[in-house]
């Protein structure tokens, strides 16, 4: 009986078991979807334009592959399913989604608002939160279709880009979690990351010239990259950036932040929206142009270090006016002030005015903890 | 039936400790209703002190009467006593099997394909439950003590994992649940609790007194259960309420290094712990079965509920709208009402009632 009851266990599970699938059979050719974008059309239908690995397209080690090793497809539909669906019409299976590097969402989708358009990640089984999102300018069509000067996976250098704020500092988190947590919270913005491209063909490249700031689904109003780092250093989203400034008698001096953490208390005081902002950071200096007339580092220490104070500062400050000014909570103020509910309660209702009058004190306490190799 | 001590206490708390956690990590969050908030994880602890109310008079039960089970102690009582008493245990081991597989293959079905999830996954599950019944008491619960250190060490790492992600200002604070959802929330987190009914179907294989333990076992389980649910709550904030499977989810997001993907140790622990709650249920079943019908067809028996659990299990996965049948939910709230306090209520005062008249007879005939 447990011999018969194994055997039957055993051939149920070779049977039924067998991995092969509609988009994964007996000739094992995997497709992956490695970027994915997302258009809108005066029609009404979703067009949807995906980057495609191959690995058919790929050579035996990577020191040999010229070419691309994705290709790109353009399918439409009804709804985003949809368009995903039909892209079996032009390749003969449906590609896997899991190992997708980056969502580009179309400018214009974006300015009517992506809610609807999110429920698709959300339901979607094979979508994971850490993918990035960016929104493609002037339309995520052109974006995901780039050659971005002829690299062998463009979607990999579009999903670097997005991501490489936790180096330079200058783009906020901008992952599908990120986006996701901040659309449940009705009070809250976030940042996405503007995407256009430079040049053509072999000579085109990403750029982010501008971050749009969102207020509920759609975006509000832009900032720059510079002025973005800002909105980092006060969410304590800082990974790694380099910032130069000016110091008396030594000239321009280039400190890299290697930590920064940040502190927010928020209250309500005579009725407005007060935020106490503290920030600790750790910098090394990296270089120094002395085109002053003092070459000795060492006295200049406390200088250096208040210089860096006030640039933070500044940072922070014209961060804060812009988002405030457009009375919106891309530094989620608002977690805090809902502890409280009689206080919540009475400024909730008119959030984003409230938000235009509020005020924010920052306080930068810099700790210059390296002057690199070079004594004195 | 065989009723020889087989296995330590500690070895069972373990083997429903698992089970239990289990429990906690495919609940789908929609019925919770209010995860995303503080309040969420004090409704399980509030479920987790009823539960501690409402075990005081199987406790004493197992006190008494320590060699026994429930089941015999109700045969004792009466004979159409036992037979009802067996019954209703039997149908809801049966059930909490049958729920148990078609949670499982519901979670499959969502977050690792749709076309993954069918009769065939539940089939499978049984089988393997089949199996470890036939292997008796002793080897599930040796090969469960292994799981469950996995278990513990996989919730760990991936927990550590996570701490980068945590944002607990992203949650809601206290009290923004009302009153009612608090109160719902908490009786159901206590009606989530099969092993109390495991316990009183279990205890007499037990080589020592099991009962005394019980607390320091529902004070981990549930400091167990408050971690579970509320990692992920760090993790997604307010999000968190929108995902049927938040544990998954944050999984997918952990990593350890380059090393990414860590949701397939996640499935992993899913598929094991999944044949451990059916192979525990089955083998309930199975003594249930032993002590109404007798052994000499137990292994017929044993084929036939893993059919009902197969029957049950295909119909709630298959039929997400009999999941979610308010009529369906509250004859289950009932019934688990009636295995985890009714029943071993009634039964203590029973065969107190009639212990003491028996020692008063024999007084007397003296």
């Amino acid at each position: 009986m447990k011999m018969g009851l194994k055997l039957t266990a055993i051939i149920l599970a070779a049977f039924m078991l067998t991995s092969c699938t509609g988009r994964e059979d007996a000739s094992g050719r995997l497709l992956y979807i490695q970027a994915l974008g997302i258009d809108g059309s005066d029609d009404g239908e979703i067009s949807c334009t995906t980057q495609i690995f191959d690995p058919v397209l790929g050579a035996a080690t990577i020191q040999e592959q010229s070419d691309a090793i994705t290709k790109v497809v353009e399918t439409s539909g009804d709804s985003i399913t949809q368009a995903v669906f039909n892209i079996s019409e032009q390749i003969g299976k449906k590609p896997y989604y899991t190992q997708n590097k980056v969502i580009v969402i179309g400018e214009d989708l974006a300015k009517s608002g992506i809610e609807q358009y999110m429920d698709y990640f959300d339901r979607d089984w094979e979508t994971r939160l850490t993918m990035p999102v960016v929104i493609g300018s002037p339309n995520a069509g052109e974006i995901v279709s780039a050659s971005l000067g002829g690299v062998i996976n463009p979607a990999q250098e579009l999903a670097l880009s997005a991501q490489s704020g936790n180096i330079n500092g200058n783009i906020p988190k901008c992952t599908l979690l990120d986006v996701k947590k901040a659309l449940v919270n009705d009070y809250e913005g976030f940042c996405l990351p503007v995407v256009s491209i430079e040049g053509e063909d072999k000579e085109s490249r990403t750029k982010i010239e501008k971050i749009a700031v969102f207020d509920g689904d759609k975006p509000c109003g832009y900032i720059t990259p510079e002025q973005a780092r800002g909105v980092m250093y006060i969410n304590s989203e800082i990974g790694s950036c380099l910032e130069v400034v000016d110091v008396k008698d030594l000239g321009k001096v280039s400190l890299e932040i290697t930590s920064a953490k940040s502190d927010m208390k928020s209250s309500v005081e005579e009725g407005k929206i007060v935020c106490r902002v503290k920030v600790k950071c750790d910098a090394a200096i990296t270089e120094i142009s002395f085109d002053g007339k003092d070459t000795n580092v060492s006295n200049r220490l406390d200088m250096i270090e208040t210089a860096l104070e006030r640039h933070i500062i500044s940072a922070m400050q014209e961060a804060s006016s812009l988002a405030l000014g457009v009375g919106c909570d891309i530094f989620s103020i608002n977690r805090e002030l809902r502890k409280d509910k009689t206080v919540w309660s009475a400024i909730s209702e008119d959030w984003g005015n409230n938000l235009k009058n509020a005020e924010m004190f920052f306080e930068v306490d810099v700790n210059l903890n390296r002057i690199g190799e070079t004594a004195g | 039936m065989q009723t020889k001590p087989m296995i330590t206490a500690g070895q069972l708390y373990v083997m429903l400790f698992t089970s239990r956690i289990m429990l906690t990590l495919t609940l789908a969050n929609e019925w919770q209703g209010i995860s995303g908030s503080w309040d969420y994880p004090i409704t399980v602890l509030l479920g987790f002190l009823i539960d501690a109310v409402a075990v005081i008079p199987l406790l004493i039960l197992l006190k008494a009467y320590p060699n026994n089970n429930i089941l015999q102690n109700a045969y004792y009582d009466a004979k159409w006593y036992g037979i009802a008493v067996t019954v209703i245990y039997e149908i809801y081991f049966i059930w909490q099997a049958g729920r148990t597989v078609g949670r499982f293959d519901i979670f499959v079905s969502t977050v690792l394909s749709p076309r993954a999830g069918n009769v065939y996954f539940v089939i499978l599950i049984v089988l393997a439950a089949v199996y470890a019944v036939f292997m008796g008491v002793e080897g599930l619960t040796r090969a469960v003590g292994i799981f469950a250190v996995l278990l513990i060490l996989s919730l760990v790492a991936i927990s550590i994992a996570l701490i980068p992600e945590f944002e607990p200002s992203s949650i809601l604070p206290v009290m923004t649940a009302s009153k009612e959802q608090y109160a719902a929330n908490s009786i159901k987190t206590a009606g989530f609790m099969p092993e109390i009914a495991a316990l009183a179907v279990l205890a007499h294989r037990v080589k020592k007194k099991s009962a005394g333990k019980f607390y320091i076992w529902l004070g981990i389980t549930a400091v167990a259960c408050i971690g579970i649910v509320t990692v992920p709550m760090l993790v997604l904030g307010q999000y968190s309420q929108q995902k049927m499977f938040p544990f998954y989810i944050v999984s997918t997001i952990a990593q350890f290094g380059s090393l990414e993907r860590v949701d397939a140790v996640t499935v992993g622990l899913w598929a094991l712990g999944m044949f451990v709650k059916a192979s525990l249920f089955l083998m309930l079943s199975d003594v249930c079965l032993s002590k109404l019908l007798g052994e000499k067809h137990r292994i017929w028996y044993i084929v036939i509920a893993a059919a009902a659990v197969v029957l049950f299990g295909g119909m709630f996965s298959q039929n997400l709208q009999l999941s979610n049948n308010m009529t369906i939910n509250i004859a289950e709230f009932a019934l688990t009402g009636v295995v985890l306090f009714v029943l071993p209520l009634a039964t203590l005062i029973f065969t107190k009632v009639k212990h003491n008249s028996k020692l008063k007879q024999e007084g007397e005939a003296k």
